[in-house]
């Protein structure tokens, strides 16, 4: 068995074991929400920040790895590289299980300075936590910018991100995949740096005991995980763009419309994510607009282009609806659903209103579970198929499909009710006048129990090819 | 694919399971709220009352004002009698506990065990302190009150109690109530007292304000503002210019990458 192949069958298999334990805590959250197993109300927060970095770190550890195999069609990325990657991400997950189970660290996922400070839990939870996400980035860092370099070795960055398209020329060909990822990779360098700035602040702060700016703490934060959690769509895009045409027998070649939006993408993402401060009375006020215009700015030309492009794709085409093919599409149109509640909230007077309620993670979720996740499960299957080409029982497989896309967005729109309602979010129980929410979310638990059977067919029916390809 | 699970068998396998959790979710949850908004309801009644300045009197026969206790810190008050064959000795004693556990007690907070049964005297109340094993901690006092103080008190921090006239026995709340400069700020419910729950109150009754934005003056790393004390006009600091180092080097970085790549690139042909 080649690295490549040995590499992609592990990232995988990481995949699932994460995403299953993963699962189990948001559904714990939603249990102690629905005021079952009181007990065990301790243990929200430290969940909340489990469940929330490792599903954050794990989908764009995924995202970065089908896109790393998808490019290695066209460039030469280092396997050595994904090995430490996977040995990386590893040893980082390690550090922070410790921290969250053995030390209840709980500053949830984006652990807000100064919060890792003042939470009551133990000062080496917080340095281990700490640890994680230093170990995490400084691996992924390295990852990507071997990825960068196997495109740079094929390709101008003219090239790369397809100038010559804007400029009216039609070749040399770039693949779209190519392109989408070197916007991602190249915006993601600028999306680990910041991290890697707000850990040496913290770390500095843990030495010297002199405090940091809460507001400059803030903004790199969020300009990390904003776009941690956009990259890793775009970087699954990318693959979808890549395998589609395989199903529907036409091209999707790239062009100047794709080109240019990509590009306008790597232009503002970096900032768009002013609208995760909006509440911050202290930003400067055209901070907040230009928020509000980068976040339309920077999703929804990509956005648009890619689910027209995929319909226009689809539409007649004799395409055999398999488990990847199905997982991959819905996960186009997800993304694009979840991209629209994502612009509402990202409009300043409506987040007025609906800031820190439920229909934050509303929307996350939306295009996390119903985007990201299907692109990212369906090219995992698509991959073990092709490795296999196992017998396919597409009525079994549509039943899956079913199942994980009712029981996903039953979950979700509880998630969408709570927050019209005015459900706070990150609220362990809620008090009796918003009883509401703990009623949505014994509701959600039904859903979350079909999506949860829907995973394990999945898994099993992609484990299967998964065992079968060791021996390819 | 080999399990046939659409079958009529497994198909009825499914309903069941579906109902299963139907149950276990819909219905479990709307029991558990029923009983949780009625302890909630109760809870906020009370909240930011404000708690009538009776007289105590002190095993010691030392009277005070309550409004004394709170001056300087906040107290935490609750009710028992001596008497009592049911909740009032394991509640003190899990007090106990817990506060040796949290502690803080002295410099953060004073506890007032206050008893609601008029046969309760000096005596009673001191036996009571002793049995739990406080008696020498000074700033846990057992009392007295007056009996139509002892209504005016538990309507305000939100205690009730009934004789049951078979027993002799009193029927009570087991509560512990905080209160800060005359106001009821928390209402602890329930015979146990957990630590959890307790620290949770006691940051609430410090109003420990975590600060979201440094004071001019103080030692800060990087501001993104600077507030000119002279002329109060808000400047920008060297934050604000720290923001854009990201960006600005990932730039930077895949311009190296590229043009360092330049030289082994095959050259690509119009394809
Ligand atoms: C079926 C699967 C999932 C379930 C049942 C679930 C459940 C939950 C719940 C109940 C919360 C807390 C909401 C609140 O604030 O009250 C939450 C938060 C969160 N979830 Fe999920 N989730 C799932 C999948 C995902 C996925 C796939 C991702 C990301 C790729 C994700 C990322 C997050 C994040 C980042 C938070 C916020 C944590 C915080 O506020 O610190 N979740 N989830
Ligand atoms: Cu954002």
């Amino acid at each position: 068995m080649n690295l490549a192949h040995k590499n992609t069958l592990n990232w995988i298999m990481v995949t699932f074991v994460l995403f299953i334990v993963l699962l189990l805590a948001g559904m714990f959250m939603r249990i102690i929400q629905a005021n079952m197993f009181s007990s065990a109300q301790s243990w929200f927060y430290p969940m909340m920040t489990l469940h929330g970095v490792g599903m954050a770190g794990l989908w764009w550890v995924a995202s970065i790895a089908c896109a790393s195999r998808v490019l290695s069609r066209y460039t030469a990325p280092s396997e050595c590289v994904s090995r430490f990657a996977l040995y990386g991400t590893v040893l980082g997950v390690l550090f922070l299980l410790a921290s969250v189970f053995l030390g209840q660290f709980a500053a949830g996922w984006y652990f807000l300075y100064p919060l890792p400070f003042k939470g009551g839990w133990p000062t080496w939870a917080t340095l281990s936590f700490l640890l994680s996400i230093t170990i995490l980035g400084a691996t992924w860092l390295v990852w990507i910018l071997d990825l960068l370099r196997s495109i740079a070795k094929k390709y101008t960055i003219g090239q790369a991100l397809g100038w010559h398209y804007i400029l009216g020329k039609t070749g040399p060909d770039v693949p779209p995949a190519v392109l989408i990822t070197a916007v991602s990779l190249i915006a993601g360098v600028a999306c680990l740096l910041s991290g890697v700035v707000v850990l040496l602040f913290f770390y500095y702060e843990m030495l010297t005991g002199v405090a940091n700016d809460a507001l400059l703490m803030k903004n790199l934060t969020f300009l990390f995980g904003h776009l941690l959690v956009n990259l890793s769509l775009y970087l699954a895009v990318a693959a979808v763009y890549d395998v589609f045409p395989s199903y529907t027998g036409r091209p999707w070649p790239s062009n100047k419309i794709v080109a240019i939006s990509w590009n306008s993408v790597l232009v503002i993402v970096l900032l768009a994510y002013f609208h995760h401060l909006y509440m911050d009375f202290v930003q400067p006020t055209y901070f907040q607009y230009v928020g509000q215009i980068a976040s339309y700015m920077s999703s929804i030309p990509a956005a648009v282009v890619t689910v027209f492009g995929a319909i226009a794709l689809v539409y007649r085409a004799p395409v055999r609806w398999s488990l990847g093919f199905t997982l991959m599409f819905f996960g186009l149109m997800g993304w694009g659903i979840g991209g629209i509640g994502a612009v509402i909230d990202s409009t300043i007077a409506v987040n007025s209103k609906l800031h820190n309620t439920l229909w934050v993670p509303a929307h996350f979720h939306t295009y996390m579970i119903e985007g990201l996740v299907l692109m990212v499960l369906g090219y995992f299957y698509h991959y073990c198929q092709e490795k296999t080409k196992l017998q396919e029982n597409l009525y079994f497989q549509k039943i899956i499909a079913a199942l994980i896309l009712v029981g996903g967005y039953g979950f979700l729109l509880m998630f969408y009710l709570s927050g019209a309602h005015s459900i706070p979010r990150r609220f362990a129980v809620y008090p009796a006048d918003l009883s509401s929410g703990a009623q949505l979310s014994g509701i959600a638990l039904i859903f979350i129990s079909i999506f949860l059977l829907g995973l394990v067919l999945y898994i099993y029916e992609t484990g299967r090819r998964w065992v079968k390809s060791l021996d390819v | 694919m080999t399990f046939n699970f659409t079958s009529l068998k497994s198909r009825t396998v499914w309903i069941k399971i579906f109902l299963l959790l139907t149950v276990v979710f819909i219905i479990a949850p709307l029991k558990a709220q029923e009983q949780e908004k009625e302890i909630l309801e109760k809870v906020s009644k009370s909240l930011y009352n404000q708690v009538p300045d009776v007289e105590i009197s002190l095993p010691n026969n030392q009277k005070l004002l309550l409004s004394e206790l709170w001056k300087d810190k906040p107290v935490l008050i609750n009710f028992f009698y001596r008497e009592c064959t049911g909740t009032c000795n394991p509640f003190l004693r899990s007090l106990k506990t817990t506060v040796e556990k949290v502690g803080g007690i002295s410099e953060d907070y004073r506890i007032l065990s206050l008893s609601f049964d008029p046969k309760d005297g000096p005596r009673e109340v001191a036996a009571m302190a002793e049995a739990v094993g406080v008696e020498k901690q000074k700033d846990w006092m057992f009392g007295t009150i007056k009996p139509i103080d002892i209504q005016k008190i538990s309507d305000a921090i939100g205690f009730w109690y009934r004789l049951d006239s078979k027993t002799g026995q009193f029927d009570h709340a087991s509560s512990i109530t905080a209160v800060r400069n005359g106001k009821v700020i928390r209402v602890l419910l329930g015979s146990l007292v957990t630590p959890t729950r307790f620290r949770d109150m006691l940051y609430e009754l410090k109003g420990t304000f975590v600060p979201t934005y440094s004071n001019p003056g103080e030692n800060v790393l990087f501001r993104c503002f600077r507030v000119d004390e002279l002329s109060k006009s808000v400047k920008f600091g060297w934050g604000m210019l720290i923001l854009f180092i990201p960006g600005f080097c990932a730039l930077l970085i895949a311009g190296v990458l590229f043009h360092k790549s330049s030289h082994s690139r095959e050259p690509m042909g119009l394809s």
